[in-house]
């Protein structure tokens, strides 16, 4: 992975694990890379609707439909699409 | 090699197709309700054989390339897949669920007639077309929307405001238009509507958003008074959080039904029942989507807006756009609601030919449908007995004449308007000096709710005369506050509010319309003539020349143009 991507990736990593915790009440620490979004953290179908809109808003993108359900952790998710992150919208 | 491009509409309600050549021009383009003659056409496929085979025929398809072009990129997900994305979330409770403006059932339904389209597209066209000449393409339904209002807007640049129902992820988009080429800004995720909100709407007025019944609301509206508290409960049910709509929540909800319980109106109570909600629910459309389009607009307002999606349809929203945000001009196009997607899609597969190019110009024309046959107006002008038939020299003066002595006029004339407005190609034309005029149209040949305005048409040239902050409106979209002493001149044309949806006729875009409206102001010094469309209540503007006919026939009309062929019942037969 090229470093502006790795540097996207990191920064997707960061923005979800804050998001899902603020969801979820819990503190950021609690919330995995590696988690099922919805089996291991309980965030609803709605929530990973709100979440995909909140994601294309801060990285510049767009998103399938369906990518948080089909990719369904934070580590995927961010794989996925670092690559995609409007150069504008990551601190490099 | 040429290359064609035909746009399918196929959202499953508004079915459409259009087609579009290799130089980016739109040869043709139709709502299949029109065809069918069954409004809205719910569940109909976009390439009936006959309706499209027709066009095609006249095409050189021989050595082809057909470009299919679908208006949505993906299927909605189906119930079952619902279920199982539900499976994996542990407090979601039923598989599908209300979003609290339309049922659970209507949401399955919806997604239902959805999915069937979208995985249909192209299969009727491979038995025309050999495979190594088709294309199939599928588009983001949103950027269809936009690509066929900014096409068909006179703008380099522009902001771009999309709010329907619902896209492939949510209700709303905000594209920028710069240089004639779309960027898509944002936009919204999750079941925050205003499209939602205003079918809910119209449920609670009584009247039924599947057949299209918004107009009543939209008509109605101006009878009531909005009350302020009832306005503030609706506007709660959203949240508008930077221009996204997002639903408030089954509190917010549930207090604004409490509130709009005792104005609720029950399907075939007195429509009056429901006037105060229809202003209210008004009223609070307008503050919610303010709160969106103030959002998209570079730093609050300015420049050029472009909107579409089926709230466009909201003229009266409309006409208040232009002042509140001190725009320079408003477009929406003569089709913003689905239908338009099938000239959208087919416009993004030229696109994707042509990148060297921005978006193509000269797509503003609505006249893109369906032409009477000219062997049955020559039938009919032969055949009709009893009718007069004036077939000779100048029929829009003639037409001018008529409408001056207070006869009521169809009009059936050239290629079919493209949209929901007849703009003189599918028309009733009339006095609309006559008060007494509204009533008639009504009580002799439509059928409609006499509370329910009929639109002015009125020369360009002339609109500052007769109207507040006059703007270009060829295709009705705005509704525009009368000047002082309208009312005496043209009492059949205004609104109980003091507007008109107005459509402003210029010689060069509506030359017919311009000749007639010229002629009918020399005669009465009033260049208005009354337009509404050529329909009776509940069925689409009429297609063939034989539903022309039949309308003629079985009401009281006076008069029927068909193309350059006037029939006229003799004068004491309608009354």
């Amino acid at each position: 992975m090229p470093s502006d991507d790795r540097a996207a990736r990191a920064e997707i990593v960061s923005f979800l694990r804050g998001r899902v915790a603020e969801k979820i009440r819990q503190p950021t620490e609690q919330v995995l890379e590696t988690g099922h979004l919805i089996r291991d953290y309980g965030l609803t179908s709605l929530d990973a609707v709100v979440l995909s809109g909140e994601l294309e808003d801060r990285f510049g993108l767009e998103l399938e439909p369906t990518t948080l359900f089909d990719l369904p952790s934070i580590g995927r998710v961010a794989d996925a699409i670092a690559d995609r992150v409007a150069p504008d919208r990551v601190a490099r | 090699m040429s290359r064609f491009y035909v746009g399918l509409s196929v959202s499953g309600h508004d079915p459409a197709f259009a087609v579009v050549d290799d130089a980016g021009r739109v040869l043709f383009a139709e709502a299949t309700e029109r065809f069918l003659q069954d409004k809205r056409a719910w569940g109909a496929a976009p390439d009936h054989p006959t309706h499209l085979g027709d066009v095609l025929a006249t095409l050189p398809l021989d050595d082809a390339t057909v470009v299919v072009a679908a208006s949505w990129a993906h299927a909605k997900p189906s119930d079952e897949e619902i279920a199982g994305r539900a499976a994996n979330a542990p407090d979601t409770a039923a598989p599908v669920e209300s979003d609290g403006f339309v049922t659970a059932a209507q949401l399955s339904w919806l997604r239902h007639l959805q999915r069937q389209l979208f995985a249909g597209v192209g299969a009727h066209l491979r038995t025309i077309v050999p495979d190594d000449r088709l294309e199939i393409r599928r588009y983001d339904h949103h950027l269809a929307h936009a690509a066929y209002a900014a096409a068909s807007s006179p703008f380099d640049d522009a902001t771009c405001v999309v709010i329907d129902g619902e896209g492939e992820v949510g209700s709303t988009s905000v594209f920028d238009l710069r240089q004639r080429r779309l960027q898509r800004r944002w936009r919204s995720w999750g079941p925050g509507s205003l499209g939602a909100y205003y079918s809910w709407l119209t449920s609670l007025c009584g009247f039924d958003w599947r057949a299209g019944e918004e107009w009543k609301v939209m008509g109605l509206a101006a009878l009531g008074a909005a009350d302020p508290v009832l306005v503030a409960a609706l506007v709660n049910t959203l949240v508008i959080d930077r221009g996204r709509p997002v639903l408030a929540g089954p509190d917010a909800f549930a207090a604004a039904r409490a509130a709009a319980a005792p104005f609720v109106r029950r399907r075939g109570a007195p429509v009056e029942m429901a006037a105060v909600l229809a202003a209210s629910g008004q009223a609070a459309y307008a503050q919610l989507a303010d709160r969106v389009v103030g959002a998209a607009l570079p730093d609050g307002g300015g420049g050029a807006l472009v909107l579409s999606g089926g709230c466009a349809l909201n003229s009266a929203y409309n006409g208040t756009l232009r002042r509140r945000f001190e725009l320079a001009a408003v477009h929406v196009p003569c089709a913003p609601a689905d239908d338009g997607n099938a000239v959208g899609a087919a416009l993004l597969a030229w696109l994707d030919a042509h990148p060297e190019q921005g978006l193509p110009r000269g797509v503003a024309s609505p006249f893109l449908g369906t032409r009477p046959s000219t062997r049955e107006v020559a039938a009919a002008a032969r055949h009709m007995g009893g009718a007069g038939v004036h077939a000779a020299g100048d029929t829009a003066a003639h037409v001018a004449r008529l409408l001056a002595d207070g006869r009521i006029v169809g009009v059936m004339r050239g290629a079919a308007e493209f949209g929901p407005r007849a703009l003189g190609h599918r028309s009733i034309l009339a006095d609309p000096r006559r008060p007494e005029m509204k009533d008639e149209i009504n009580r002799r040949v439509k059928g409609r709710e006499p509370y329910r305005p009929f639109a002015p048409a009125v020369l360009a040239e002339s609109a500052s005369d007769w109207f507040d902050d006059a703007q270009p409106s060829p295709y009705m979209s705005f509704a525009l506050r009368w000047r002082g002493g309208a009312h005496d001149r043209v009492p059949a044309v205004v609104h109980a509010d003091g507007t008109g949806r107005l459509q402003t006729i210029a010689a060069d875009e509506n030359p017919w319309m311009h000749d007639v409206t010229t002629a009918f102001a020399r005669l009465t010094g009033v260049p208005i003539v009354l337009n509404t469309s050529f329909n009776v209540m509940g069925k689409p503007i009429a297609h063939s020349v034989g539903d022309a006919l039949a309308v003629f026939g079985t009401t009281g009309l006076d008069a029927l143009v068909l193309d350059d062929v006037v029939l006229e019942k003799p004068a004491a037969a309608t009354t």
